[in-house]
């Protein structure tokens, strides 16, 4: 019971740590297919929301407790941000 | 909808309401949400690829049908988490019961007919080449 409190904290902070990962790879596919297409600035964007992310995302699970405000969103709306430019770039 | 997209953002105002939980609640919460973006994320990077390296098929568009599908699935999965988690805290706090969903059932269906799909596609490929 000793050691309980830290363990539910650092499952969260490998959880983060997995995603960070996830959108790392995502990045990786949207920028390729942006130099495919030969658009330097979505390339320049995808890379930018996945370091964006990342700085986040280490502050968040450097702060035990509670996430905060808006973090969760943010990392939300950049999966949707990797959507629509997959989006823009089949339809482009 | 205003306001739940300003729950969203505003975690003072799920925090706000209600009592505290046990904070390990919170972080499995947490950890939920961070699966569901993962999910949304394998949707996305599938989309991706489908787009990037599939050769063109037989059926016109197809390649760019089915990337566009699994990248709309993949973008609904991360709104739909964000929603989801603000709803779980809030159930939480107020000692009420968590929000039930049906979303996991709808995106079960819909990643299994879509392989069905493929499946027959794939079939009736092989044998129209033969």
């Amino acid at each position: 019971m000793e050691r309980e409190p830290g363990v539910p904290f650092e499952r969260t902070q490998l959880a983060w740590r997995r995603t960070l990962l996830a959108m790392g790879a995502v990045a990786v596919l949207g920028a390729r297919m942006a130099a495919v297409d030969s658009l330097p600035l979505v390339v320049a964007a995808a890379v930018a929301v996945w370091i964006a992310a990342f700085v986040l995302g280490r502050r968040r699970i450097r702060t035990p407790g509670l996430p905060a405000r808006g973090v969760l969103t943010l990392l939300a709306l950049a999966t949707v941000g990797y959507a629509g430019l997959g989006v823009f770039l089949v339809l482009a | 909808m205003l306001g739940v997209i300003r729950r969203w953002f505003d975690t003072d105002d799920v925090r706000g309401t209600g009592t505290t939980p046990d904070y390990r609640f919170s972080l499995a919460n947490e950890r939920t949400f961070l699966a569901w973006i993962r999910t949304g994320l394998a949707l996305v990077a599938g989309g991706l690829a489908a787009a990037q390296f599939l050769p063109p098929l037989p059926i016109a568009y197809l390649r760019e049908g089915i990337a566009i599908a699994l990248l709309l699935l993949g973008g609904a999965v991360a709104v739909r988490a964000v929603d989801h988690w603000a709803r779980t805290e809030r159930a939480m706090r107020l000692g009420r019961d968590l929000p039930a969903s049906r979303f996991p059932a709808v995106l079960a269906i819909l990643v299994g007919v879509g392989a069905l799909v493929l499946v027959a596609a794939v079939v009736v490929q092989a044998f129209d080449g033969a």
